[in-house]
C-alpha cells in the first residue's frame, strides 16, 4: 500500500487539534509551564522532521506523543544535573506519609509506570490508546495503572 | 491535605494552558525557516567548491592562460587567486591589472593592497592579509568598506554596489590571503583618484554545540551564530590609471513578453564585464520585476541565473534593467544569445493590496494567493500567506513599510518565507489596527515559465 505523504499543512491542522494534549502530557511530566512548552515546541518540531519515518499516517499521534514522551525525558535528565539531589525523598512510601508534594512522588515512580498514568490521566488516553502508545497489552496497562495510583495512595474511578 | 485532592489539583493545573501555547504552530513554522535558510548557507559554499574544481580544470586546459600565468610570477598568484573568474582572469592575462602596492599599518595591524583592476563600471580590490597574522580555526576575516571619497575633491563616491569575499581559516593558504571586493557602479561614475577607509573584522564562529546552547536558551529568535570583533581601520589612496574605452553596439531591439514591452537598447563591454541595457516603457499595463536569463557563447551555455559572474540591476521606477555578465573584452566570441526563459511580473493595479485580517480577505484578489491564517496576539496579528510558486521559488512579496487605511506609515520588523514544491509561505507581523485592515505593497512576484525562451542575438 502506498504512503500518504504527511504535508505542512495538515501536520499544522493536526498540532492545532492536539496541541493541549500534548501539554498535557508534558506538565505530567514536567510541572512546569516553561519546560512543558519548550517539549512541546521540539517534539513538534522534531515530529515533522522526521515524518517520512512514519509508516503509516494513522499513527501521527500515537507516534508525535512518543517523541513527546522522550523529549520529556531529555529535559528531566538535563534537569536532574542541575538539582540538588538531596531535595529527593529517598523512599517514595515515606514521601507520602511524610506528605511531600505529589508531584515529587510521581516523578520517582518506576518509569513504566509512571508513562502509564501520565498517559492515561494527564493525555487523557483510553487504555487501549495508552496500550498503542506504550506497545504493550490492554491488561498491562490496567495493572500497571492500578499499581501506579495504590502507589501515590489516589483512589480514581476509572 | 490528603493525595486525591493533591492529585486532582495536579490534573487540574495541567489544563491551565499558558498564552504561550496558542504560538506553537508559528514556532514550528520559524524554525522550519531557520533551519531551511541553515541548509541554503551550507548548499552555496559546497557550490563554491564544486565551481574551484571546475575552474581548475579549466586553467590546466587552457594553455594560453597556463603561460601567461608563468610569465608573470609576481602576479601569478594573483591570477591564481581568480581563475573561477572569465573577466578578470582576462584582465590579468592582458596585463589590464595595476599593481598598487600599498600598505597601511594602525598601530598593531597591517594590511595590504597590492593589486586593482578598474575600469569605468567596476573596481576591484586585491586586499591581503600579512603572513604574520594568526588565524584560529573558527575565524573567518571581513573587510567592510566605511567610507569613499574622490581623492581629488574630498567629496563622497556614490552609485555603487559592492561585495566582498571572506577569508577562512582553511581557504587562507589556498588563497594566498586575499580578500577580493568588487564594486559596481551601476549608477555613479569611479573616480580617478580615490581615497577609501575600510574596517577588517573577525568574525568567530560558534562550534555547534556553543550554537545549540544559544537556542535553547531563546528558541523563538534568529540568532546568529557568530560574533564579530574588529580588527582595525586601515586608510588607502588610490591613483587609478586611465580607463580603457568600452566597446559599444547598438541593439534597439523589441521584445513582446506576456503583452508587456521590452527594449534591448544596447551592449557595452568592458574589461571587468559585458552590460547589456534593456528598457522596459511605461505604457506597460504591468511591471516586470525580474527576468530570468541564461547566456549561451558558441552554442556552450555559460552563465545562467542570478549567480557566479551574472548580476542584473533595477532602477527603482523599475523602467529600465543592466545585466551584467563576463567580459568579451579581450576575446571576442563568434556567437552570443541572451535568452529570456522567464519572467516576474506585477500588474500595475495589484501593486497595493488591502487585507482584512478578521475577514481573511485580499483585495483586489490574487490569483494563487491567499491569507491562509492569522494568529493575534496582544496588539499584533501575525499573517500567513500561501502563494502558488513553480518548484522551490522563493522570493520577498512585500516592501517593509506598509499603511493603515487612513495612510499611517509603519514597518514591518521582517518578512519570513519558507517554500517546498509548489508552495510558499510567507509570514508577517503588523500592528493589529483599529478597523482590521492594512494596505500593503507588493514587490516580488511569482516566476513565470516562458513556453518558449526569447531569443536575444547579441553582436
Amino acid at each position: 500500500m502506498l504512503n500518504k505523504k504527511i504535508d505542512k499543512e495538515a501536520y499544522i491542522t493536526f498540532i492545532t487539534e492536539n496541541k493541549e494534549m500534548l501539554y498535557r502530557v508534558a506538565f505530567g511530566y514536567l510541572h512546569d509551564e516553561t519546560k512543558s512548552l519548550d517539549a512541546v515546541d521540539e517534539a513538534v518540531y522534531q515530529g515533522y522532521v522526521h515524518r517520512n519515518d512514519l509508516r503509516e499516517p494513522k499513527f501521527l499521534k500515537t507516534w508525535v506523543t512518543r517523541i513527546l514522551i522522550n523529549e520529556c525525558f531529555k529535559i528531566i535528565r538535563n534537569g536532574k544535573r542541575e538539582l540538588n539531589m538531596d531535595v529527593l525523598p529517598e523512599n517514595q512510601q515515606d514521601s507520602v506519609e511524610d506528605s511531600i508534594h505529589i508531584k515529587l512522588v510521581i516523578n520517582n515512580l518506576p518509569e513504566d509506570l509512571r508513562k502509564v498514568i501520565i498517559l492515561r490521566y494527564f493525555g487523557g488516553f483510553t487504555i487501549s490508546e495508552t496500550a498503542e502508545i506504550l506497545g504493550i497489552p490492554d491488561g498491562t496497562v490496567s495493572t500497571r495503572s492500578r499499581k501506579a495510583l495504590e502507589i501515590l495512595r489516589v483512589e480514581v474511578s476509572d | 491535605m490528603d493525595n486525591n485532592k493533591k492529585w486532582d489539583e495536579l490534573i487540574n493545573e495541567s489544563f491551565e494552558y499558558p498564552d504561550n501555547l496558542s504560538g506553537v504552530e508559528l514556532r514550528f513554522n520559524k524554525r522550519l525557516i531557520k533551519e531551511k535558510r541553515k541548509k541554503k548557507t551550507l548548499m552555496s559554499s559546497i557550490t563554491a567548491i564544486a565551481a574551484s574544481i571546475i575552474f581548475i580544470l579549466l586553467v590546466n586546459i587552457n594553455p594560453a592562460f597556463a603561460n601567461a600565468v608563468a610569465e608573470f610570477p609576481v602576479i601569478g598568484k594573483l591570477a591564481e587567486y581568480v581563475k573561477f573568474d572569465k573577466s578578470l582572469s582576462m584582465a590579468i592575462e592582458n596585463e589590464y591589472v595595476q599593481e598598487v602596492n600599498l600598505v597601511d599599518w594602525d598601530g598593531n595591524n597591517k594590511l595590504l593592497l597590492p593589486y586593482v583592476i578598474a575600469d569605468e563600471k567596476k573596481l576591484v580590490l586585491f586586499f591581503q592579509m600579512p603572513e604574520e597574522f594568526e588565524q584560529q580555526s573558527n575565524q573567518w576575516v571581513n573587510i567592510f568598506l566605511k567610507n569613499m571619497k574622490n581623492g581629488d575633491t574630498g567629496e563622497k563616491v556614490e552609485g555603487y554596489g559592492y561585495s566582498t569575499s571572506g577569508l577562512s581559516f582553511e581557504g587562507r593558504k589556498e588563497n594566498y590571503g586575499f580578500i577580493m571586493q568588487n564594486y559596481h557602479f551601476t549608477e555613479g561614475k569611479l573616480p580617478k583618484s580615490i581615497d577609501i577607509e575600510v574596517e577588517v573584522k573577525i568574525e568567530n564562529l560558534l562550534s555547534s554545540e556553543e550554537d545549540k546552547a544559544v537556542q535553547i536558551t531563546e528558541p523563538y529568535d534568529f540568532k546568529s551564530n557568530s560574533y564579530f570583533e574588529t580588527m582595525g581601520t586601515f586608510n588607502f589612496h588610490i591613483e587609478l590609471k586611465n580607463f580603457v574605452e568600452p566597446k559599444i553596439y547598438e541593439i534597439n531591439e523589441k521584445h513582446t513578453i506576456f503583452d508587456q514591452d521590452i527594449i534591448v537598447e544596447d551592449m557595452k563591454v568592458y574589461p571587468t564585464g559585458t552590460e547589456v541595457n534593456i528598457s522596459f516603457p511605461v505604457e506597460n499595463s504591468a511591471i516586470i520585476k525580474g527576468l530570468e536569463l541564461e547566456l549561451v557563447q558558441d552554442d556552450n551555455k555559460i552563465l545562467k541565473g542570478n549567480g557566479n559572474g551574472f548580476s542584473a540591476t533595477y532602477n527603482d521606477e523599475n523602467t529600465w534593467m543592466r545585466v551584467f555578465v563576463e567580459s568579451n573584452y579581450f576575446d571576442t566570441p563568434q556567437k552570443q544569445e541572451l535568452f529570456i526563459k522567464a519572467i516576474r511580473l506585477l500588474d500595475k493595479d495589484e501593486e497595493f493590496i488591502t487585507i482584512d485580517i478578521d475577514n481573511k480577505t485580499i483585495t483586489p484578489n490574487i490569483e494563487g494567493m491567499e491569507l491562509k491564517q492569522v494568529i493575534k496576539k496582544d496588539d499584533n496579528a501575525t499573517l500567513i500567506f500561501s502563494t502558488q510558486i513553480i518548484n522551490d521559488d522563493n522570493f520577498g512579496m512585500f516592501n517593509h513599510e506598509y499603511k493603515d487605511t487612513e495612510g499611517n506609515k509603519y514597518k514591518l520588523d521582517g518578512e519570513g518565507t519558507s517554500s517546498y514544491d509548489s508552495q510558499m509561505e510567507t509570514i508577517i507581523t503588523v500592528k493589529y489596527p483599529q478597523n482590521g485592515k492594512v494596505i500593503l505593497q507588493r514587490t516580488f512576484t511569482p516566476k513565470v515559465l516562458l513556453e518558449e525562451p526569447i531569443r536575444i542575438k547579441l553582436p
